[in-house]
């Protein structure tokens, strides 16, 4: 991939991040931070998909990056992190593997089901596991302050 | 301790001394999901740290000195009610069950139970008799809203750290609630960015991005559809599909656009929910397989009947 087409990958996804922060009714102060947020995340994923084949570490490193600066944001701006993870990530959101897979699955082409599925699970759990990474362990920072009772009787 | 010697310096001694046990005591240990083990607070020897070592609510001494007794019922429906407004404005379900269980310990309620899903909200509280309140909410519909989510949340902030009275809290969560309006000319703004951007995204060209934005504009509008008449969800999501494959076609039969995929595509992106994919996936590695499912396989169902409203044009014009 040359840089003219990263640069158009680069652009238009930080556009879609900002559609997605308007359609979601982020609160119009936070929109540049969640606009940042996503250019991170792209900033990271076109770097990684030159390293890597694996659909699961080309999604992990930039979810792995998204959350780590939402939950910075989070204890800056004193509001869910939330909504800057779903902002981030946006870009990376298999929409268009998902979307495949059910066609080809409707249309009854069996191969290229099974290949969509296959990138639809990576990416999905790529992501998933990345987010979980980080919030876990800001999780375990937070959690001296209010403790639900788990353990059994 | 100040708060303390003014409990006494109160007319009604007894009734202020039977309140602050309510909220400094807990039942006895072995009983009602309390470990053994675990000592908890006792009245005459007022300390801070109660039950699992967290400190008691700071402004417990004023909720007495008002003498305003909470109400066991009132505490949970306001809890429920603003957990119930979280999930659907898009608040992950770990995130709510927390929410009730510490409104409700900010009131007094130590000893609070619950379980949710997307669909549904169960909690039982117990009060320091032992008397026991069980609600329930049902949820039917949800739209992403990272405004109210916030405003629910500096909410909840407000109550487990500042403890302002129930009623109070109340009359904010409906001013939060209270919103009616249908059409956002910003929400539209931001489906056709993102599937103009989404276009160029997966490889269309400006003129493919042009033609999806007025599609975009009328994904909105039947989206909008949903809480105006409560139509069928998954039949909406083929209908507003297949118009969308169609205008799309027709954009590049008339020679406006050059490739409909990714006319498409772009349109998809906003529709499809992929974002549940990852939030279900993420709510299973978490422990909430129960919900995490039903998010997996409501997700799956709907782009499966946004596949099947695409198939249409496509196979017609194939």
């Amino acid at each position: 991939m040359d840089w003219k087409q990263s640069l158009i990958l680069f652009l238009s996804a930080v556009a879609g991040t900002l559609g997605f922060a308007l359609l979601f009714r982020i609160r119009k102060r936070l929109v540049g931070w969640a606009l940042l947020g996503g250019t991170l995340t792209v900033a990271v994923y076109i770097i990684c998909i030159h390293f890597f084949e694996h659909a699961f570490f080309q999604n992990l490193l930039p979810a792995l990056a998204a959350t780590l600066f939402s939950e910075l944001l989070a204890r800056l701006t004193k509001s869910p992190a939330t909504q800057y993870i779903t902002c981030s990530i946006i870009p990376l959101v298999p929409g268009g593997a998902l979307y495949y897979t059910m066609y080809y699955f409707v249309t009854g082409d069996m191969p290229q089901f099974r290949a969509a599925l296959t990138q639809t699970a990576r990416t999905a759990a790529g992501l998933a596991v990345g987010i979980i990474c980080v919030s876990v362990f800001v999780h375990l920072l937070n959690f001296h302050k209010f403790k639900i009772d788990t353990e059994t009787e | 301790m100040q708060g303390f010697f003014l409990i006494f310096n109160t007319s009604d001694q007894n009734a202020a001394v039977s309140q602050c046990a309510a909220l400094c005591s807990v039942p006895a240990a072995g009983t009602r999901g309390i470990p053994r083990g675990k000592a908890p607070a006792v009245l005459d020897k007022p300390s801070k740290r109660g039950y699992n070592g967290q400190e008691l609510p700071k402004k417990a001494e004023a909720i007495i000195l008002e003498q305003q007794p909470v109400q066991t019922q009132d505490v949970l429906t306001l809890a429920m009610d603003l957990g119930k407004s979280m999930i659907q404005c898009g608040a992950e379900i770990s995130r709510v069950e927390e929410t009730i269980l510490r409104v409700c310990y900010a009131y007094g309620l130590q000893d609070t139970q619950v379980f949710s899903v997307i669909s549904v909200i169960i909690a039982t509280a117990f009060d320091k008799d032992g008397k026991s309140e069980t609600q329930s909410r049902r949820i039917y519909t949800y739209a992403t809203n990272f405004q109210k989510l916030e405003k629910l949340n500096a909410l909840s902030r407000r109550i487990f750290e500042k403890h302002i009275p129930p009623a109070e809290a109340r009359s904010r969560l409906d001013e939060i609630t209270a919103e009616k309006q249908r059409f956002h000319p910003t929400v539209c703004l931001g489906y056709i960015l993102s599937a103009s951007a989404f276009t160029v995204f997966f490889g269309g060209s400006w003129k493919d991005a042009l033609c999806a934005a007025p599609i975009a504009v009328i994904l909105y509008l039947l989206s909008t559809l949903i809480k105006v008449r409560g139509m069928n969800k998954l039949f909406l999501t083929a209908l507003s599909s297949a118009i969308s494959g169609f205008l799309a076609i027709g954009f590049v039969k008339l020679g406006l656009a050059e490739n409909a995929s990714m006319i498409m595509i772009g349109d998809i992106m906003v529709i499809i929910p992929g974002l549940m994919l990852i939030n279900s996936v993420r709510e299973m590695l978490c422990g909430d397989v129960m919900s995490g499912l039903l998010r997996l396989l409501e997700s799956v169902i709907i782009s499966a009947a946004i596949a099947c409203g695409f198939a249409i044009p496509i196979l017609i014009f194939k």
